[in-house]
């Protein structure tokens, strides 16, 4: 399985890393630091399970990279990050089909842990 | 007469002669009046296309003859006689076939036996069905036959195209036609238009009947005349006929016959053959036949298409109405409703209302309105005069309107429309109107009318300014029209010549509003004015010029807050939503850092936890801080010190010490000396600070000597103020962005992007400027202008 963390903060993508291993310290993660960034990860033919998404980045935000990557065939379940319990961007994170989820920071074990079990069921029902 | 299937074995009776000679046959035992099964030969189980016993010779004719078959049969039994007959035989597949019939009496081992043989000459046949039928019934009984599938054929069709299909097949089946063309009478531009069903035997699958088909007009040829005279016209020789429009191809006989609804013509069939009088009066009743089953078929589909079409004209006249209208049926159900209805009297979240009842819709009808509707429901006609409504967004909206009712066919009502037209503008208008004649008279009062003639022969205007005094405009002075230009913007000049022009020209009224300049001040002059006659000749223009300037200026000012009002309100809002999250954002760090090490047992992961979670702490007290100098800058009435850049710098570097990369960067400050400054300290230090602070954080690590330059000049009233480093540079598509708020031109999380949009707030509450020069990789430079002033 291959996830990817992007969040323009390094501490939080350090915690997210660290939450991915403790699941599985086997597991495959690229680390990225905004919208463009994943971007290429994708150009580069890497094909992700999971992406934990930060909403407020530079360059290219969440949801600008969710513009995009909603017309990918084989999209991969996004789950939003956001600092703050927004109204609007929960509407908005909505109106994408790839987005599975919304999680308020701090990100906690089990939250990551249930992310990331359901995706390896979900990926051994499909095999 | 019936016929049974015993069970006779075949020993029996061996006859296995007709499959040797190969024959299709079928072999009955004649018992008194029955007929008991006997053989069927293999030949023709597969003529029928199917191993399987028939009880009786006639099952497998087309049911339409098979009494006449069965009577035939009847008759031979007894009386032994048989005559050979061409018949129509249905194979298992349904392929109709022409088979040659020959029946024997023959006598075989004391048993007598009735032996049909079926000999396939489709191929062979050039009569067809028609003579197949021929043989066996009467004329009229094939006429009618004939006709009976024609008609099930065209009533069970739905489409024009449909029925010249079917028409078409039949017609080769029963008819033997070279040519058949039908033309549908185009009742607008008088031709007939053709629709080719048989050209040269073969049936012509049916495409729709074009404006680009082929015309005939009324006027010409044999169908134009079919047409006009609505009679049959049998030809035998077109070369001897002077209507029939000389044809290259070789048509030696023609018929045509119209298709006639009650005395109105629809269109015409016409059939053409390449021998001479080959249409026999039999031929000629047949199509006549076919003619009058097409008209009620045409006719039909014709009235169905007239009611759709006007259907959908109505509903489209309802709908594409510029004017609000509403169709209600009788239980006050929308049919159909304007564009226009529903821009102005359904609420937005409504995409269509049709279908919905307007009493349920509008609960608040006024009880007048519901009685014109009740009355208009009645039959009669209702008549709406200015009403007033509240709109759902509190706007008071004006219509007037009419309710009519609409009929069913047998004169019930059916409903009502309900048309309303829009007049809240002329009502406002007249509104005004009346509030600007009362203005008036308060204007005269305060004075701020003035009176002006304009002489036409002369070409000169004189003002009464009164006691009030317009400056630069001499009471009682003749001006000449074009000096008296100077006080009206060149844009207007033609404006106000046309005004005269018109006023001359047209009902004698001069009407124009136009700003009038008097020096660098600028009123806005309302001029009403009429034109004055002397023996029938206009001499001068007389009217009153209204200053409206306060009116405008009031109404411009609080058009500008308002805009400034809704540019705030979004300002706010993004302000909460992002503080909100950089605010949490390092809280957020922390709680998740406090939950690894929890988890965490080994010291020097450990430590990088606490360093991580020190570094979120300081992120989240630099924020603080920066939403404080935000706040400050808004709210603090400024102040005005005396400025020593010095001592701010002194204080702006030593919070920086620590900050990482600090040590790295070079800074040097040139005031330039013996001059004094006078600013706002706090603001001073809060720009400088920041500007410092993105020096240190963007510096650019591969340069060996990385610097800040903060000069300080005085240039005339201003103090130039140049903060310039050598680090990484804005790229240029972010230069116009990076002073807008929260706007992080790098990819780096360490600030908020708060940072430039206080220091250019701040530099405006300071009455300066900014202008950022930068090139990507190269350097920044920041040169703020300041006022530099004591008070």
């Amino acid at each position: 399985m291959l996830v990817f963390l992007v969040d323009d903060d390094p501490i939080q993508n350090m915690i997210n890393s660290q939450l991915v291993r403790l699941y599985d310290d086997k597991i495959e993660y690229m680390v990225y630091n905004n919208g463009v960034e994943v971007i290429q990860g994708l150009e580069e033919g890497l094909l992700p399970d999971i992406i934990l998404l930060d909403i407020n980045m530079p360059i290219m935000s969440g949801f600008e990279f969710l513009n995009l990557y909603q017309h990918y065939t084989n999209a991969a379940n996004v789950f939003m990050l956001s600092s703050s319990d927004n109204e609007d961007d929960r509407k908005q994170a909505k109106k994408y089909s790839c987005v599975e989820g919304y999680v308020i920071k701090p990100v906690s074990k089990e939250v990551v842990h249930d992310i990331l079990l359901s995706a390896d069921k979900r990926k051994s029902q499909g095999s | 007469m019936s016929a049974k299937n015993t069970s006779v074995s075949k020993s029996r009776l061996n006859l296995p002669v007709l499959d040797i000679l190969e024959e299709a046959g079928v072999c009955f035992s004649i018992k008194g009046n029955d007929l008991e099964f006997i053989y069927q030969s293999k030949a023709l189980n597969k003529l029928l296309g199917i191993a399987r016993l028939y009880t009786n010779d006639f099952e497998i004719f087309i049911p339409e003859i098979a009494y006449e078959i069965a009577q035939e049969d009847s008759l031979i039994s007894t009386s032994g006689v048989a005559e050979d007959v061409d018949r129509v035989l249905i194979t298992k597949k349904g392929k109709e076939l022409i088979v040659r019939v020959k029946r024997s009496i023959v006598n075989h081992k004391g048993e007598t036996l009735l032996v049909t043989i079926y000999t396939d000459i489709t191929k062979q046949s050039q009569n067809k069905q028609f003579e197949a039928y021929k043989k066996v019934l009467t004329e009229g009984e094939v006429f009618e036959k004939m006709l009976n599938r024609f008609s099930q054929r065209i009533f069970s069709s739905q489409s024009r195209n449909d029925v010249f299909n079917g028409v078409g097949k039949l017609c080769l089946d029963l008819l033997d036609l070279q040519n058949l063309s039908i033309y549908i009478m185009d009742q607008e531009m008088l031709v007939l238009r053709k629709k080719e069903i048989l050209i040269n035997g073969e049936h012509i699958i049916s495409k729709e009947i074009t404006l680009n088909s082929v015309n005939i007009p009324l006027s010409e040829g044999v169908i134009g005349k079919c047409a006009r005279t609505k009679t049959t016209i049998t030809i035998d020789d077109v070369h001897l006929e002077h209507d029939g429009i000389r044809d290259i191809r070789e048509f030696k006989s023609e018929l045509a016959v119209p298709i006639i609804y009650h005395n109105e013509v629809l269109g015409v069939i016409d059939t053409e053959s390449s021998s001479y009088a080959r249409y026999t009066d039999k031929t000629k009743r047949i199509i006549e036949g076919l003619a009058s089953l097409l008209a009620i078929k045409l006719h039909e589909i014709e009235s169905k298409e007239y009611i759709e079409a006007k259907n959908e004209q109505l509903h489209s006249l309802v709908k594409n109405n510029p004017n609000a209208i509403a169709m209600l049926d009788n239980k006050g159900n929308y049919m159909q409703v304007s564009d226009d209805w529903m821009r102005q009297f359904v609420s937005s979240k409504h995409d269509s209302i049709l279908g919905l009842n307007h009493f349920e819709l509008n609960p608040n009808i006024p009880s007048r309105w519901k009685k014109l509707m009740d009355k208009a429901y009645s039959g009669v006609h209702q008549v709406m005069q200015k009403e007033g409504y509240k709109r759902r967004n509190g706007e008071i909206a004006f219509f007037k309107g009419k309710i009519n009712p609409w009929f069913l066919k047998k004169g019930e009502v059916g409903g009502i429309i309900i048309l309303a037209d829009n007049i809240t503008e002329s009502v406002n208008a007249e509104v005004r109107l009346l509030k600007s004649t009362e203005e008036l008279e308060e204007a005269k009062l305060i004075g701020q009318l003035y009176n002006w003639e304009i002489d036409i022969e002369k070409g000169t205007i004189q003002v009464d300014t009164g006691k009030q005094n317009i400056p630069g405009v001499e009471n009682g002075r003749q001006y000449n029209l074009d000096a008296f230009f100077q006080f009206i913007d060149t844009g207007y000049h033609a404006d106000f010549n046309q005004a005269i022009d018109h006023a001359i020209a047209g009902n004698g009224e001069f009407s124009l509003i136009h700003p009038f300049r008097v020096k660098s001040r600028v009123f806005w002059m309302d001029n009403r004015g009429k034109v004055i006659t002397e023996n029938g000749a206009i001499i001068l223009v007389k009217g009153t010029a209204h200053n409206i300037t306060d009116q405008i200026d009031a109404e411009n000012a609080y058009k500008q807050k308002n805009r400034e009002l809704k540019q705030l309100n979004r300002e706010l809002d993004q302000f909460v939503y992002k503080t909100a999250h950089d605010l949490r954002a390092p809280l957020a760090n922390i709680l998740g850092l406090v939950d690894l090490m929890r988890m965490e047992e080994n010291p020097k992961i450990l430590a990088t936890y606490f360093d991580l979670q020190q570094k979120s702490v300081s992120k989240l007290d630099t924020f603080i801080q920066e939403i404080t100098n935000y706040t400050k800058n808004t709210r603090l009435p400024l102040k005005r010190d005396e400025i020593n850049f010095g001592t701010i710098v002194d204080g702006v570097l030593r919070d920086h010490m620590f900050i990482a990369g600090s040590d790295q960067v070079q800074k040097n400050l040139n005031v330039e000396k013996s001059k004094l400054y006078y600013s706002d300290c706090e603001r001073i230090t809060i720009v400088l600070n920041n500007l410092i602070a993105n020096a240190i954080k963007f510096r650019d690590d591969e340069k060996e000597n990385s610097f800040v330059e903060i000069d300080v000049k005085s240039e005339g009233k201003y103090i130039h103020i140049r903060v310039r480093d050598n680090g990484i540079g804005i790229p240029d598509e972010f230069k116009d962005k990076v002073f807008d708020m929260f706007y992080r031109a790098h990819k780096s999380a360490e600030g908020s992007g708060i940072g430039l949009y206080i220091v250019r707030e701040t530099v405006r509450k300071l009455g300066g400027s900014i202008l950022l020069k930068t090139e990507e990789g190269a350097y920044t430079e920041f040169n703020i202008l300041l006022p530099n002033t004591k008070f």
